[in-house]
């Protein structure tokens, strides 16, 4: 595994964490492939509370364009890891 | 019907070109010591244009919130008044942008002179297409530079990506009093004297300038009306064109009688046509976090 592939696999571990908080699910429900605004009890306050709890955690803030066009879990993990990478903050 | 013409970033940079590439003796003969092109800011009557440049020049570095030694972007620096200034009393490292190639070189003449050319580099070309960094400044400085951009979206984006999280923008620019004002003013003859005089100017009013800089994701964290100062500012131009007249219209003849007729038509516009305001933003979600 490559140290991108890493970051990419923490990021996806975080995300899973902040969605399944946030729309009470259990977190090995919620597959990287899923989009979001399907997954269960998913809405867009909930969604962005989500994010909101994922730029606390990591202290960073995401790009306003990019979260909209984020369609899935995944989606969502790469860009996470992408702005922990442009910051240089905790990987 | 007269209409503004539509021009691309590189044609706009190209008409100003006409303007701010004719020689700097040209514009030494009137702006004062710190060849600071822009609007002064005046503790009482009786002060000199050289304090009162100095005076505006420490606001900006306030309102960037600028202690020394941070990465400065100076959009549009002219003969480099900031640039040198934050470079020479801050040791902030600056990137300066003009089109100009007769102010980027003599900036960094001037850089030299003062020992500070290591913390000074001018980027020569529109700020629409130089390559800058992303997340790579403490702050931006965009004075007086807006009006000469004829879109705004592209520039105010890139200015936003250029800034690291929390980093600030200062944006000064003359605005029309209203939308009302500009829709029956732009196109009178005043206003096409002084397109013609720059190659390429352009109003807009505050508030189309504030849901700009929304949409390029900036917090909006501050806002100074200098409306009351750019007419002493201009008058002391004026003064300082009525004493060297004669050597100026040997550089450029003509000139001087464009420039006075232009600062003719701004003393009047102030505060009646036109304002003059000092925005401060923030590339954060919650904006400055310290208490107001």
């Amino acid at each position: 595994m490559t140290t991108s592939d890493h970051g990419l696999a923490d990021a996806l571990d975080a995300v899973r964490d902040a969605l399944s908080q946030q729309l009470r699910l259990a977190k090995d429900q919620i597959e990287p492939g899923e989009r979001l605004d399907l997954l269960p009890n998913a809405d867009s306050v909930r969604l962005m509370r989500a994010v909101n709890a994922l730029e606390r955690r990591f202290d960073i803030e995401l790009d306003d364009t990019a979260i909209r066009k984020a369609e899935t879990v995944a989606d969502l993990a790469r860009l996470v890891r992408s702005e922990l990478a442009a910051t240089g903050g905790p990987r | 019907m007269t209409s503004l013409p539509q021009l691309d970033a590189g044609e706009a940079a190209n008409a100003t070109n006409i303007h701010y590439e004719q020689p700097a003796e040209l514009f030494e003969a009137f702006l004062g010591r710190h060849m600071k092109y822009t609007c002064a800011l005046f503790s009482g009557s009786g002060v000199s244009l050289d304090d009162a440049q100095e005076a505006y020049l420490r606001v900006i570095a306030r309102q960037l919130g600028l202690t020394g030694g941070e990465r400065v972007l100076d959009v549009g620096c002219g003969w480099g008044s900031l640039s040198l200034f934050l470079a020479g009393r801050l040791g902030c490292h600056v990137v300066g942008v003009t089109p100009s190639r007769v102010q980027a070189g003599y900036v960094h003449r001037r850089a030299a002179q003062a020992k500070v050319g290591h913390l000074i580099r001018v980027e020569t070309g529109p700020f629409q297409t130089v390559a800058l960094p992303e997340r790579s400044f403490d702050a931006v400085a965009m004075v007086e530079v807006i009006e000469h951009l004829p879109e705004h979206r592209q520039p105010l984006d890139k200015a936003y990506r250029t800034l690291r999280r929390g980093g600030r923008l200062f944006l000064s620019a003359s605005c029309y009093r209203s939308q009302a004002d500009k829709d029956e003013y732009e196109c009178r003859p005043a206003s096409m004297h002084a397109l013609g005089l720059y190659g390429f100017t352009a109003m807009q009013p505050l508030s189309r300038l504030l849901s700009e800089l929304e949409d390029a994701g900036f917090s909006i964290s501050g806002l100074i009306d200098t409306t009351a100062h750019y007419g002493p500012t201009m008058e002391h131009w004026q003064r300082g064109i009525e004493r060297n007249r004669s050597q100026m219209e040997v550089i450029s003849p003509g000139f001087t009688d464009d420039l006075a007729r232009y600062f003719d038509t701004a003393r009047a516009s102030w505060g009646y046509t036109a304002k003059h305001y000092a925005v401060t933003a923030t590339r954060s979600r919650m904006g400055h976090t310290e208490l107001p």
